[in-house]
């Protein structure tokens, strides 16, 4: 992670205020700097909608806080990321559980977008500025 | 690091242990309780946040892992199924058990569809899983054969040479007959 200090004020505003209060803190592994990456999403759409139908918009790239869902266990700070894939088969996988209203997006994320944190998985968590749109950047996978 | 606690079924606590498919929640994952059993978790809406929850042998935990049974079938071999509603609080928790026959198919993975990946995370989780086996395997049979060897001598003593290895010696009282014999237990 760079050592120069990070400016809060870029992150949408709950996520600013966890980082400001100390609550949760960027991993150390986090890049700041990095070259453009494919990576690939699941958004949620209904099975029946065909792909012509299909827009992305930026809802689609909201963290599951901002969203306000419910969840079971720890909050983390990966809960206030956007997650990516950067391989396609453990995002087949998840079409394959219960109630695969789900679709495949891709497109290439860029330090400009936001920091980012790679495990030894193929997930990414991606810390959206909060002016960064990427609805235009990304595209369906066909089926 | 601190145990994550994520269901309280039957007065066991099971504790998340591996996330297997994750979607900012994990969607399929492993928890296991404080007497190491292990049970296959799955969420069935991640808006009501509802989980069919298995109590499972870990070798069906490998074959799911290993892609080599359908993911539907690795619940279909648990004995004990909870659906599992969650709310605010974990021990207010609408918990109901139920059989496998009785779930709808919306809820359990696609007919066939096995989990199609791998990553080194999985990896080390199946080795540890292996690993465990085979030492649970190891000391069964060593006690097996102590129990046999028991029936006909007064004493045993029994060192472990190595991993793998279990020098058993056996002698009577008076220590006049004298056994021994070495054994590797392969598992």
């Amino acid at each position: 992670m760079n050592t120069e200090k990070i400016d809060y004020s870029k992150f949408p505003s709950v996520l600013k205020k966890v980082l400001d209060d100390e609550i949760y803190s960027f991993p150390k592994e986090t890049l700041f700097k990095y070259e453009p990456k494919l990576v690939y999403r699941v958004i949620n759409r209904s099975p029946d909608v065909v792909d012509e139908d299909i827009s992305i918009t930026r809802e689609d790239f909201k963290s599951y806080i901002e969203l306000g869902k419910k969840y079971r266990g720890k909050t983390t700070i990966s809960h206030y990321s956007c997650s990516f894939f950067t391989k396609k088969d453990e995002l087949e996988a998840i079409l394959k559980l219960p109630r695969p209203n789900k679709r495949i997006i891709k497109g290439y994320i860029k330090d400009i977008h936001g920091p980012i944190y790679l495990n030894n998985r193929s997930h990414v968590d991606l810390w959206l500025y909060k002016d960064v749109n990427l609805s235009s950047e990304f595209e369906l996978e066909k089926r | 690091m601190d145990k994550e606690l994520m269901f309280i079924i039957e007065n066991k606590e099971l504790y998340l242990e591996r996330e297997i498919v994750t979607l900012d929640i994990p969607l399929l994952f492993v928890c296991i309780d404080n007497s190491h059993q292990r049970y296959l978790c799955l969420c069935t809406d991640s808006d009501e946040l509802s989980y069919l929850v298995a109590e499972s042998k870990d070798k069906n935990i490998i074959n799911l892992l290993e892609s080599t049974i359908p993911m539907k079938d690795a619940f279909k071999l648990c004995d004990k199924i909870w659906k599992i509603i969650t709310q605010d609080n974990i021990i207010e928790d609408e918990i109901n058990k139920v059989i496998y026959d009785d779930i709808p198919s919306i809820d359990l993975p696609q007919d066939g569809a096995t989990l199609g990946f791998t990553n080194p995370y999985l990896d080390e989780y199946k080795e540890i899983i292996k690993q465990e086996l085979e030492e649970y395997q190891t000391s069964f049979e060593i006690y097996r054969r102590i129990a046999l060897f028991k029936c006909s001598h007064r004493s045993i003593k029994l060192k472990s040479m190595n991993n793998n290895t279990h020098l058993i010696e056996s002698y009577s009282q008076n220590k006049e007959n004298y056994y021994s014999f070495n054994t590797t237990i392969s598992v």
